[in-house]
């Protein structure tokens, strides 16, 4: 392998390791096209993460 | 210090249009309501320091719905500095119900009018000084499409929220009510915040279970209480909840007949009318909404996209980069592997993803002309009708309508339903309609064994609804889904040009994302992938000799499952199992292996012909790869929103199961057919086939009594 190889594949590299860590960091983002709910606003990776929305509603809220 | 901003206000008034606009943000925006089932929060363009929230929309603050409830308790328990109500000025008189509540609250309200616009191109006139002099707030006229008088309402709310001053309460209640109100505010005002006294009052007049709990009362007073509240129900002759709603509503009505005039009499037809009349006719909305969703498709996948996607796939993919790329890096003198890894794995993977981008993109635009002109929304009550004959409810629609963009948000949508058991049910079925990702999946097959084909991309959205109603009828029967379906109310969007900012808005963040994932997930796994693909598991470089790679030992390992669909080779398996990380990854994996195979003078399509060996195995690979479960964090999402890993696993086996069992009886139905081949396999199809028949058209077991009543996720 000459210079030029290396350079190449120490690019490949860093870009493979920035494409992990942007999927770790933003993949639920990127999925849903910045429609879910865990999107929101999206000013912090705080805001990537989901929240877990626990039902609150029990049988005697509810109303048909 | 910064200032919160709430955005309150019904679904489908503009709040998220509006967020955008003052954020700069670019949030999915529907025109249907319910896109919003969770908090959003963002920062004020040129001032960083105000954030505003963009709320789910309400119709009140008795929360029966998993989306209201977040309203609620950020409005009660957060407390924002200010509440900015938008209201639909084309529909003051039902906005205003929510808008009395918000005032109870406690904290500064600015009201601002939307859809202004329309409101004077209808004639229509709204004497708003009349309408702030009564409810004692200031109120702003604005039009969010068109960005009108956003900021004044901007400087109007940190106006209020600097004075931090609340506004004087209406007179909404008269009589036995506001004497029995003002009894419990009397009694509780040492036990709550004095600006939430009259909330709360009035929620414990009403019995709100939940505000019950935020105050602490004595048996002793509680008693008492419930005294005065059964002394005004005997005297008002009806129950506590329906008495506060009922005062509401004569208080509105009294209010709007005195500040809104509407040009157009009672029972006059608008053009939306005009137009409902033919497009959700009884007779006439089914072929109608066949007839588009077949247009769309056919544009996007067939016709134009094709032309479109021919050129990226083979004229820039397939010629200008691939040799321009390998040309360069064979003048260099790169590495043999490298030159492989990038052409092969890289542009052979991440290109084939983007080589399909201009069908997306044209079948997002269509997609978004129909839901930004509100046509998308009477989808959800056509099929109300269709779907409430089994069982369902039109409110599973419109889960399974945002699904056709991508099944993560389609399934947080589910969060609408109140009905738990339908909840649970749309969750399962609301990734069945193929997603963007899906589509590419179409689009490919379609382009290799059916070109020009007019039916297999509609028809898999077809095949989706058809899945859709099926499956629903089905689990209908089963003990825990047993039950009438939730009764059904929306309120259709009148319709309008669709804004051509708004649209190109939408369809470019869905292709951005699109063309995001290929740069990222897809880059990610088409390396890893190429790598498995050209060494074998001494570490060794196989140059084109896949076969002895580590990528052909791990696809058989897996190969035997997928061998009653037809494509049970490791490169068939691979390719499926790839589909799970990402939907496009499908494309993505195949793509790589006929670059890897072609050699030089066969095209990718022939490629990817020659891996499955015929029409009827590139059909079974597609109906498993659309009608299996959707992708890993779509599979995530579902887990968590079923609530329970049980759940999450019946979802995950039901998806899995109807997409193989669907690949089994098409492959194996279709050797039997075409030539005549009758194995094993065959008699299985069979079975499963009568079994589909036996679970839809069975008679509805006797359960005993079922409870209607819809039940709460911990009930």
């Amino acid at each position: 392998m000459n210079f030029i190889s290396y350079l190449i594949l120490a690019v490949l590299i860093v870009c493979f390791v920035l494409a992990v860590r942007y999927t770790r960091k933003h993949g639920s983002c990127e999925t849903c096209g910045g429609n879910c709910a865990g999107c929101g606003g999206c000013s912090s990776a705080a805001d990537c993460q989901v929240q877990q929305q626990k039902p609150q509603i029990k049988k005697t809220e509810m109303k048909s | 210090m910064g200032i919160k901003i709430a955005l309150a206000g019904n679904p489908n008034c503009g709040k998220t249009t509006l967020f955008n606009d003052l954020t700069g943000s670019a949030q999915y925006v529907g025109n249907w309501p319910g896109v919003t089932v969770e908090k959003k929060e963002g920062r004020l363009k040129g001032d960083r320091d105000v954030v505003i929230q963009d709320l789910p929309g309400i119709y009140s603050l008795s929360p029966y719905t998993l989306e209201e409830v977040v309203s609620r308790n950020y409005l009660v328990e957060e407390k924002p500095d200010v509440i900015l109500n938008i209201v639909d000025g084309t529909n003051i008189e039902r906005n205003l119900y929510l808008t009395t509540q918000l005032l109870e609250i406690g904290l500064p309200v600015v009201m601002a009018v939307n859809m202004m616009d329309l409101v004077k191109k209808n004639g229509d006139k709204i004497d708003m000084k009349k309408l702030a002099n009564e409810l004692g707030v200031k109120i702003v006229e604005i039009s969010a499409l068109k960005g009108q008088g956003t900021q004044d309402a901007v400087k109007a709310c940190l106006d209020a929220a600097k004075t931090g001053k609340t506004t004087e309460l209406p007179h909404v209640f008269n009589g036995s009510v506001e004497h029995a109100i003002a009894h419990i505010e009397e009694s509780i005002e040492d036990k709550v915040d004095p600006e939430n006294l009259r909330w709360y009052a009035i929620k414990i007049f009403e019995r709100d279970e939940k505000a019950l709990e935020n105050v602490e009362l004595s048996d002793e007073l509680k008693e008492h209480l419930e005294g005065h509240i059964v002394d005004c129900e005997k005297e008002m002759d009806d129950d506590a909840e329906s008495i506060i709603t009922n005062q509401r509503y004569n208080y509105i009505q009294d209010l709007v007949s005195g500040a809104v005039k509407k040009k157009a009499k009672k029972g006059d037809m608008t053009i939306s009318d005009k137009i409902d009349q033919i497009v959700t006719n009884r007779w006439l909305a089914l072929p109608i909404f066949a007839l588009i969703m077949w247009a769309v498709y056919y544009i996007s996948v067939t016709t134009i996209g094709d032309w479109l996607t021919g050129w990226t796939n083979d004229v820039l993919f397939g010629d200008w980069i691939t040799n321009g790329v390998t040309g360069w890096l064979e003048s260099i003198n790169c590495a043999d592997w490298i030159t492989s890894l990038i052409v092969d794995g890289i542009i052979g993977g991440v290109g084939t993803v983007l080589g399909f981008v201009p069908q997306m993109v044209l079948l997002f635009l269509l997609l978004s002309i129909l839901e930004d002109s509100g046509y998308m929304a009477r989808v959800a009550f056509i099929m109300d009708r269709v779907f409430r004959r089994f069982g369902l409810s039109g409110k599973s629609f419109i889960p399974m309508l945002i699904g056709t963009g991508c099944g993560v948000p389609a399934i947080m949508a589910a969060r609408t339903i109140e009905n738990e058991k339908d909840r649970r049910m749309t969750i399962i079925l609301s990734t069945f309609l193929p997603c963007g990702a899906k589509t590419e999946i179409i689009a490919m097959i379609t382009l290799c064994f059916f070109p020009g084909s007019k039916f297999i991309a509609p028809g898999m959205y077809f095949l989706g609804i058809a899945i859709v109603i099926l499956g629903g009828i089905a689990l209908k029967k089963a003990r825990y889904f047993a039950g009438d379906p939730a009764p059904f109310v929306m309120e259709l969007p009148a319709y309008h040009i669709p804004s051509v900012k708004g649209v190109l808005i939408h369809t470019w963040e869905r292709a951005k994302a699109f063309m995001i994932k290929a740069g990222t997930i897809i880059f990610a796994m088409c390396v890893v992938l190429w790598l498995l693909m050209h060494f074998n598991f001494r570490l060794e470089y196989l140059g084109e000799d896949l076969e002895s790679s580590m990528l052909r030992y791990i696809g058989e390992v897996f190969a035997w499952i997928f061998v009653p669909l037809g494509f049970g080779t490791w490169k068939g398996a691979v390719a499926s199992i790839s589909a799970e990380i990402a939907k496009e990854q499908a494309t993505a994996t195949l793509g790589m292996l006929a670059h890897a195979a072609s050699d030089g003078e066969t095209d990718v399509a022939n490629a990817i012909r020659g891996m499955f060996g015929s029409g009827l195995v590139g059909m079974s690979f597609l109906l498993f790869n659309i009608f299996d479960a959707p992708c890993l964090v779509a599979i995530a999402t579902a887990f968590r929103e079923q609530g329970s890993r049980k759940w999450g696993w019946i979802t995950l086996a039901f998806q899995m199961g109807v997409g193989y069992c669907l690949a089994l009886c098409v492959y194996q139905l279709g050797m039997l057919f075409t030539q005549g081949v009758f194995g094993f396999w065959t008699l299985v199809a069979i079975v499963i086939c009568i079994a589909v028949l036996y679970f839809v058209f069975r008679k509805t077991p006797d359960y005993g009594r079922l409870s209607d009543e819809p039940q709460g996720a911990n009930a």
